[in-house]
């Protein structure tokens, strides 16, 4: 807990000199409302606002599911099919480098406007961390402990769940903390382009309406949604890792 | 005869490790190999375990089973030492008793640890019972007390012998202290690019500490030594 607490300190003190630089100076509320504004945009919309969350947090879990699944699938292939892997990393490579801000109108186009193509979006995003770090992991098993493997017989799949998958599994677990926050990044950037839905949408709609408190309520809220996604791996990876951690 | 070498050639490339090995070990001896850094010691082990196919020539065993015991504990740190020790019968062996093994190398007291929670001395003994469990008739020993501080080292030593002499296996072990190699064997195989020599140790069993002092002890590292030549072990 005492780590936690000179965070928190500075954090409540940017937000008291936030509160009075705002008001001392008369800056409009439009372009920057008083924390005070933004509390009180968030208690009025709660209810509204807590239902938008949730569809930013059901796209964002929902996408890095299936962004993740992929990348664990796709490592295990390219780790045992070299042809596999020479053909489609490039490509994974290439959508990785292709900006989903720029691809989010196709998507929209080919998922419609519901809550598929913010899915397709974030499991986008977060696939490549998870696809990476599993190869990463799988090649990282040291040759000795294969070669005690193959002393005692083991066939390719025994190597498989018994040495290289564990073996990967913090190297995976850092891939899934990436990819969880990216997730949210990917869910938001599909309600940017499509809808009124979720906090993207929220954002957008606040932006016309120069309804700037509502705005700031709604990044809150997103930057919350990121942190507790994290954190549920988070969580989850200490309870999975114990024996890794306890090395440390 | 267990182990039975027939002009073994190993080459990496065009480079050849090592050059018509010819050799034999006994049923129930205990055999040291020694050498310089890269002349093929770990290939040779690696070899007779059926790990690594000769370039030519071949390594017969029989139909005997060999046990690896390597250089690093090669322990999986998510489980414990029991399920370490228990990890050859997952993997389809037919092993003797869990509990057996962690008596002979004195770690019952420990068996529900982690690895990590484990000094190097202790992980070595349970990569010795995981190797052991099997009841192989062969061990392939790869420098296993090299990263040991010295007092572990001289107790794992006593140790071996008194587990080597329980369970009658052969040891095949591969090292870089000549006196780790005179104290322990009954022969030596030198390994240099040259090819390879052997040296017998003339010994008695049981091994005691006191022999290290004794003029036979001096006389076989001195011979080991002038058989490495410029070589250093």
């Amino acid at each position: 807990m005492r780590k936690h607490l000179p965070p928190a300190i500075l954090i409540l003190l940017m937000v008291g000199v936030w509160e009075l630089f705002v008001r001392i100076l008369g800056v409009p509320v439009y372009l920057f409302p008083p924390p005070s504004l933004v509390a009180q945009a968030l208690w009025e919309n709660a209810a509204r606002l807590a239902g938008h969350f949730g569809t930013t947090m059901l796209e964002s879990v929902l996408g890095f599911g299936l962004g993740s699944g992929l990348g664990l699938v796709l490592a295990t292939l390219f780790f045992h099919v070299r042809a596999v892997k020479e053909s489609t990393y490039p490509i994974a490579i290439g959508i990785q480098s292709t900006p989903t801000i720029a691809v989010a109108p196709l998507l929209i186009l080919w998922f419609g406007n519901g809550i598929m193509t913010k899915v397709v979006a974030a499991a986008l995003l977060s696939f490549f961390p998870v696809l990476v770090n599993c190869m990463k992991g799988f090649n990282a098993v040291p040759p000795e402990a294969v070669d005690l493997f193959k002393s005692l017989g083991s066939g390719k799949t025994q190597l498989f769940l018994k040495l290289r998958f564990p073996h990967a599994l913090p190297y995976l677990f850092s891939g899934l903390k990436v990819g969880a926050s990216l997730a949210v990044v990917g869910a938001i950037v599909g309600e940017f382009t499509g809808g009124d839905k979720g906090l993207g949408g929220i954002i957008v709609t606040s932006g016309f309406l120069l309804e700037t408190p509502t705005m700031f309520a709604a990044i809150l809220l997103a930057s919350l949604g990121g942190i507790s996604l994290l954190g549920v791996v988070a969580l989850l990876e200490k309870r999975v890792l114990h024996w890794h951690h306890a090395r440390d | 005869m267990v182990i039975h070498a027939k002009q073994a050639t190993k080459a990496f490339g065009t480079s050849p490790v090592f050059d018509n090995l010819s050799f034999r070990i006994k049923k129930g001896e205990f055999v040291s190999i020694i050498g310089p850094s890269g002349c093929g010691k770990t290939s040779l082990l690696r070899m007779i375990g059926g790990l690594l196919p000769p370039t030519s020539g071949k390594i017969d065993v029989g139909h005997h089973t060999c046990g690896f015991v390597f250089q690093q504990p090669v322990l999986l740190p998510w489980r414990t030492i029991q399920d370490n020790i228990r990890l050859p019968k997952e993997l389809g062996k037919d092993i003797q008793a869990v509990e057996d093994m962690l008596s002979l190398v004195q770690l019952d007291h420990v068996k529900d640890r982690l690895p990590h929670q484990l000094s190097g001395g202790m992980q070595q003994r349970v990569n010795l019972a995981r190797a052991l469990i099997t009841k192989p008739s062969i061990l392939l020993m790869d420098e296993p007390f090299s990263s040991l501080d010295e007092i572990t080292r001289e107790n794992m030593q006593d140790e071996l012998i008194r587990i080597w002499q329980a369970s009658k296996n052969t040891v095949a072990f591969v090292t870089h202290s000549i006196p780790e190699a005179v104290y322990l064997s009954d022969r030596v195989f030198v390994l240099t690019a040259e090819g390879m020599t052997e040296i017998g140790v003339p010994l008695a069993r049981p091994r005691t500490r006191k022999m290290k002092q004794s003029k036979s002890f001096h006389h076989t590292v001195n011979r080991l030594q002038r058989a490495l030549g410029g070589h250093h072990a």
